[in-house]
């Protein structure tokens, strides 16, 4: 996967340009499905942040220096959407809600973007299949364990690359992963085969 | 809430990033452990679950557009000097610097060295003309001078090709080619 990547990227820096076209249809699917997770599934928003990634990319891809093309665009996709984020509301972090030392409490990320508890309530999916079940749980998560949870399955990125893009260790990535996993499981134990 | 420290574990051994040893013994630990198994059981079902209710979602031809536009506008080989890594101008502008040095040097000693002053009797008693005679270097050893100057040339161009990143100013390679010129016109 890397090696197709970098052949792309090869070939876009000998002057053809459009490999970075097959780069990102390449990407598309993960990069889309991490957007619209984080995004609320708001399809208008996220195509936009998918054009804003590449540009993005193109314009520091002389600061690429690995072999991880897919991680280091997850991490410009991360810090677009925390960015996004911070341009509705100043004060927003990726973290859960918290209070500084003030006693002001901090907004999250999501409550910036569009709600998806409005959009996937839990009465409406029902006759839903069981994936639908879990995207709508999934969308019910907290931003930082929805983000890892997204990195994880959409783009397949190892709990080290999860770690580095969230500057976070890596065991609070595993962390988070395993309270996602504990929330879903609650979410869909009447309606799935998870006990 | 309270969870088994091995569910961790677990977690990297489904991204792969276990050693052989470490994935033993968690092996060893599922054989014991009825609610890390469970976990793990549940953890694949979410992710096959997930994976299955993920949605196509084609990439407008519009978007597409846009970024082939921009992979063209932001294309390295459009632009001189954009994208410079931090130290490889100063190290080009030594180079030059370098070698404006070595050619002001050679330009120097071939121009402003004292020659001894030439007798009837020298020229009559030597059978080879002395070196005094004329500092101009005989055509050999500038065909010699120039190659290595080529080669020097050659070398940044490998190397422009190979790091796609070193490019040299206009203006410095105005000045290098000046300077060779000047050489070449007072040989």
């Amino acid at each position: 996967m890397n090696d197709e990547a970098e052949e792309c990227l090869q070939r876009y820096r000998a002057g053809q340009t459009e490999a970075i076209g097959e780069l990102a249809e390449k990407y598309r699917r993960p990069l889309f499905a991490y957007i619209l997770s984080m995004t609320g599934h708001a399809h208008s928003e996220a195509e936009d942040i998918f054009q804003e990634v590449w540009y993005k990319a193109l314009r520091n891809l002389h600061k690429y220096r690995s072999d991880k093309f897919l991680s280091w665009l997850f991490k410009i996709t991360h810090n677009l959407i925390i960015d996004r984020a911070r341009k509705r509301k100043p004060d927003v972090s990726l973290q859960e809600k918290r209070h500084d030392a003030d006693g002001n409490s901090r907004t999250e990320l999501l409550d910036t973007m569009e709600d998806p508890r409005q959009s996937a309530p839990g009465e409406q999916v029902d006759q839903a299949e069981l994936g639908e079940r879990i995207k709508a749980a999934v969308l019910r998560l907290p931003a930082e364990q929805r983000d890892v949870f997204s990195m994880r399955m959409d783009a397949g990125l190892s709990f080290k690359e999860i770690a580095r893009i969230q500057k976070t260790s890596i065991n609070t990535a595993l962390a988070r992963m395993q309270y996602a996993v504990a929330k879903l499981r609650e979410a869909l134990q009447d309606d799935y085969a998870i006990r | 809430m309270k969870t088994c420290p091995w569910e961790k574990k677990i977690l990297l051994s489904d991204s792969g990033e276990l050693n052989e040893k470490e994935q033993d013994a968690l092996e060893r630990h599922l054989t014991q452990c009825a609610s890390c198994r469970a976990f793990q059981e549940e953890y694949r079902e979410l992710a096959l679950g997930y994976a299955e209710a993920q949605a196509e979602h084609p990439m407008p031809k519009t978007v597409k557009r846009h970024i082939l536009a921009a992979a063209q506008n932001t294309h390295p080989r459009r632009g001189v000097l954009i994208h410079l890594p931090a130290g490889t101008h100063q190290a080009l502008t030594a180079l030059a610097a370098l070698l404006l040095l070595s050619l002001a040097g050679l330009y120097a000693y071939r121009h402003l060295a004292p020659r001894a002053p030439v007798t009837l009797a020298d020229q009559t008693t030597t059978t080879e003309p002395a070196e005094t005679l004329d500092p101009i270097l005989p055509d050999d050893a500038w065909d010699e001078e120039w190659m290595e100057l080529e080669l020097s040339f050659a070398l940044i161009d490998q190397e422009w090709q190979e790091t796609d990143t070193a490019w040299l100013l206009d203006e410095e390679t105005e000045i290098i080619a000046n300077s060779l010129m000047e050489m070449e016109t007072s040989s």
